[in-house]
């Protein structure tokens, strides 16, 4: 039996791997900047309370509307991604978030400053779900995650993802329809991050705009640098650290915000690949080690 | 005439308001015209001086003194970050070195808080000159002081980049930084000129800030450095004078809305969906054409 303590640490690691992946896969991988994800996970978590608190219907429902009202929001931003580059998307992103905690804060129907309470608890045929099953059904979501980013990225999607985050033009150029994976690289990432807000709501079943402020936009940038970017494992890591470490070291949560500023300084400037990146110190030395190392495979093998 | 009050009112709150963000916002828009670097950080930087200025006016009971101060602190502050930070990073990705940048802020913000305590400190101050009182027109003396020291000094910052060498190095290497390097011209020496004056100028924008309020507190830097992203938009980054004018916009704008309207979304949340319709649709800002110093 696990300690309810460890649990409740590992659904958190959980929920914030998604949260990283989603920055993985549109920064990493596509190469477009967002600093909004926070909001997006707001909106993912605000639906599922919605659909559960005001409409009635059943938890599970949640699951498609948190990911189907994100990635529509998404597909809307990735439309402005076409017109803009870089810091520019970056800083229109950051608007984005304060925007949307602006509209939350305002709003009655969400229940403005006080936020929305009484979120059931995700229940099977009438019983709510354990802890250790949520946090089953949380890894569950994320191996599936990691399943499906894995598949779309060594495809022709992950491809023309690379491509665009090289040299836009030339992707262009090469006859890549930048429109249309720029758009489903927003989705993609907006989806996963409305999950992690699927999740969230329905495991601290109380929500607040105060929980999805840009602050935490930067966080979710900090996890995915962290780790390495353009990598799976690279996000994973960088949650996983960011989540258990401060729980060990309890004195970092008062100085939070200073650590990871200055993470996101220090590795930028000294290991922008971040720790497991592809061209990271840590990583070259690894699979360098005799154990990973492969038979190297021969030409006529590979025809 | 109380409507008439009203309005000359809301002009001059207004007036100093955009006097504020013009000072902050002219620093971060030399630097995005030069290195093409969104320097976030500069927020911290203004707060930084809105510190350095309060610790000097409690230790030595000079308002005076304040200024110095902080013009000093912060130049040298803005010189490390160019020094230390940037100048390693101008060839890399402009959103790597936005994320760094708010990378800087929210350190230099953490630690403000720590060292200085989460709680506003109340920035108290006599002045020996007083406001201007005639009929209707009602002028406190710290409106005076913002307003006179933020149009002097913006008048100084015209005087440096039109009639001075350094200016005219300014605006070489903002057109083309290689062939300005090639000319001979120390480039990195002028980009380490530009970050002092710019942080200078944030020092003096924070005290001023300081004793317009009455407090300085260790978030005042976080509303102002994304709100500063609106007022540089607004101009054209990179544009000195669509930045102030931006701003004297802006802070007229947000006075007479507020006054007349209250608040029918929050006031921040009004100004960036502003900031992402001219982003969207004038990307180089809605004075300028072209990029320039």
């Amino acid at each position: 039996m696990i300690p309810m303590y460890y649990m409740t640490v590992m659904t958190f690691a959980c929920i914030n791997i998604l949260l990283s992946l989603s920055v993985g896969v549109l920064t990493g991988y596509a190469g477009q900047i967002s600093l909004g994800q926070a909001a997006f996970m707001g909106i993912g978590a605000y639906t599922a309370a919605f659909v559960t608190t005001k409409m009635g219907l059943s938890c599970w429902l949640g699951i498609p509307c948190s990911v189907f009202a994100t990635a529509i929001v998404g597909f809307g931003l990735g439309l402005i991604s076409l017109r803009l580059k870089d810091d520019f998307l970056a800083i229109a992103t950051m608007g984005f978030n304060f925007v949307v905690v602006g509209i939350l804060l305002y709003a009655p129907m969400f229940g403005r400053a006080l936020g929305m309470g009484n979120i059931p608890m995700l229940s099977l045929f009438g019983n709510p779900l354990s802890r250790e099953a949520y946090l089953g059904f949380c890894v569950g979501s994320v191996v599936a995650v990691i399943l499906v980013v894995w598949w779309l990225q060594r495809s022709w999607v992950g491809l023309a993802w690379r491509a665009i985050r090289e040299v836009q033009e030339v992707a262009d150029v090469m006859g890549v329809n930048i429109t249309k994976y720029k758009i489903f690289a927003f989705v993609v990432s907006t989806a996963i991050a409305g999950l992690s807000g699927y999740l969230y709501a329905h495991f601290v079943l109380f929500i607040t705009p105060y929980d999805f402020v840009f602050t935490n936009s930067t966080f979710a940038v900090t996890l995915a640098v962290l780790g390495g970017m353009g990598t799976i494992r690279g996000p994973v890591l960088g949650a996983i650290i960011l989540t258990v470490v401060p729980e060990y070291l309890r004195f970092i949560q008062d100085y939070r915000m200073l650590t990871y500023g200055l993470l996101l300084v220090v590795i930028l400037l000294f290991q922008p690949e971040g720790l497991i990146g592809n061209k990271s110190f840590l990583w070259t030395h690894l699979t360098r080690l005799r154990i990973f190392r492969r038979k190297p495979v021969s030409v006529e093998a590979t025809q | 005439m109380e409507s008439v009050e009203k309005i000359l009112e809301n002009w001059v709150t207004g007036i100093t308001l955009g006097s504020i963000y013009a000072l902050i916002s002219i620093g971060m828009t030399m630097v995005y015209g030069l290195i093409k670097i969104l320097h976030v950080a500069h927020a911290s930087v203004y707060v930084l001086g809105a510190f350095l200025g309060f610790a000097t006016y409690s230790l030595t009971g000079n308002i005076w003194l304040a200024f110095p101060a902080a013009m000093a602190g912060c130049a040298l502050a803005g010189y490390l970050i160019y020094s230390y930070i940037y100048q390693r990073v101008q060839d890399a990705r402009a959103d790597i070195t936005f994320i760094i940048s708010l990378g800087l802020f929210m350190a230099m913000g953490d630690a403000f808080r720590l060292i200085a305590g989460p709680y506003s400190l109340s920035f108290r101050h006599t002045f020996f000159f007083p406001g201007i009182q005639s009929g209707i027109l009602k002028i406190t003396p710290e409106q005076l002081l913002v307003i006179g020291s933020s149009v002097f000094l913006m008048g100084a910052i015209w005087w440096v980049v039109n009639k001075t060498r350094t200016g005219l190095a300014w605006k070489a290497s903002a057109q083309d930084r290689e062939v300005a390097m090639g000319l001979g011209l120390k480039v990195n020496y002028y980009f380490g000129l530009n970050f002092i004056f710019g942080s200078a100028l944030a020092g003096i924008a924070g005290v001023l800030v300081g004793i317009y309020y009455v407090q300085v507190n260790p978030n005042m830097g976080f509303l102002w450095s994304y709100k500063v992203f609106v007022v540089m938009v607004l101009g054209g980054l990179g544009n000195v004078l669509g930045t102030v004018i931006a701003s004297y916009f802006l802070g007229v704008a947000e006075t007479f809305i507020i006054s007349y309207f209250g608040y029918f979304l929050p006031r921040d949340s009004i100004a960036f969906i502003l900031m992402i319709i001219v982003l969207i649709f004038m990307p180089s800002g809605v004075m300028g054409r072209r990029q320039r110093i």
